[in-house]
């Protein structure tokens, strides 16, 4: 699934594991995401949402 | 791989830990092996006794530092090195007629790291994420279509006098397939 975690993790200066700690989640399962390995469930995608403070759609 | 926030160094160490106990662990039954068929023919020699007692006091170390590492949270290595530490245990000394008064003492000993590779499996599980916990999943399906395939393949052959493999192999076997798992599945997503 295509995302811009990586812009918003970097507009915010953000690292993986700062992330991955922020959403209570593996460094691993972060890179998985960005690299579009891996699409995330309904809950951590909510939740990454809630992180960044913007809506599902514009992850 | 999984939810740890310790930095690498601790993972290491605790696997170079683990290591060195499962070494030491070898060694104390090889030292309380050598003392045993010593002491059938004559008193136990006094060499062998301070080699048990030094293997006794590096592994109560060892365990103590252990521990430190253990509760600055595990990794998915230190439970696999339980499992090797149970194995060696086994292993070495196996057989051995000499050692039979301390057999029953030293397989219960066992029950211990059991117990302990139960509860640290549970938690890890517990902990992981949703990817990790799919990774761990799929590990384990592979090795449970291992052991079953190698199983029925044995199964297939007992009739065949074909010579009977020690049980450790079961325990071995599905040890090294669930890492090998691990390993090919945690690649998919890197």
């Amino acid at each position: 699934m295509k995302n811009h975690l990586r812009v918003l993790r970097a507009e915010r200066d953000w690292s993986q594991a700062e992330l991955a700690e922020r959403l209570s989640v593996s460094r691993q399962t972060v890179n998985a995401i960005e690299t579009e390995r891996y699409d995330p469930s309904l809950p951590l995608a909510f939740e990454t949402a809630r992180v960044f403070e913007c809506r599902i759609e514009d992850l | 791989m999984l939810n740890d926030t310790h930095p690498k160094s601790t993972q290491k160490l605790g696997i170079w830990l683990l290591l060195a106990l499962t070494a030491n662990g070898a060694l104390l039954r090889l030292a309380l092996s050598l003392a045993m068929r010593d002491g059938t023919r004559n008193p136990i020699p006094a060499a062998a006794i301070a080699w048990a007692l030094a293997a006794l006091a590096l592994t109560a170390s060892l365990l103590w530092l252990l521990r430190s590492v253990w509760r600055r949270r595990d990794s998915w290595a230190l439970y696999l090195g339980a499992a090797l530490l149970c194995i060696v245990f086994y292993k070495v000394g196996r057989n051995r007629p000499e050692l039979a008064p301390i057999e029953l003492p030293l397989a219960i000993l066992l029950l211990a790291p059991a117990a302990l590779l139960v509860w640290a499996f549970v938690r890890q599980v517990r902990r992981a994420d949703e990817l990790e916990r799919k990774i761990l999943f799929q590990a384990l399906a592979f090795a449970f279509v291992i052991e079953f395939s190698v199983a029925i393949v044995y199964a297939l052959l007992e009739g065949m006098d074909v010579p009977r493999p020690p049980s450790i192999l079961w325990a071995s076997l599905l040890v090294m397939s669930w890492a090998a798992g691990l390993g090919i599945f945690a690649r998919r997503y890197e």
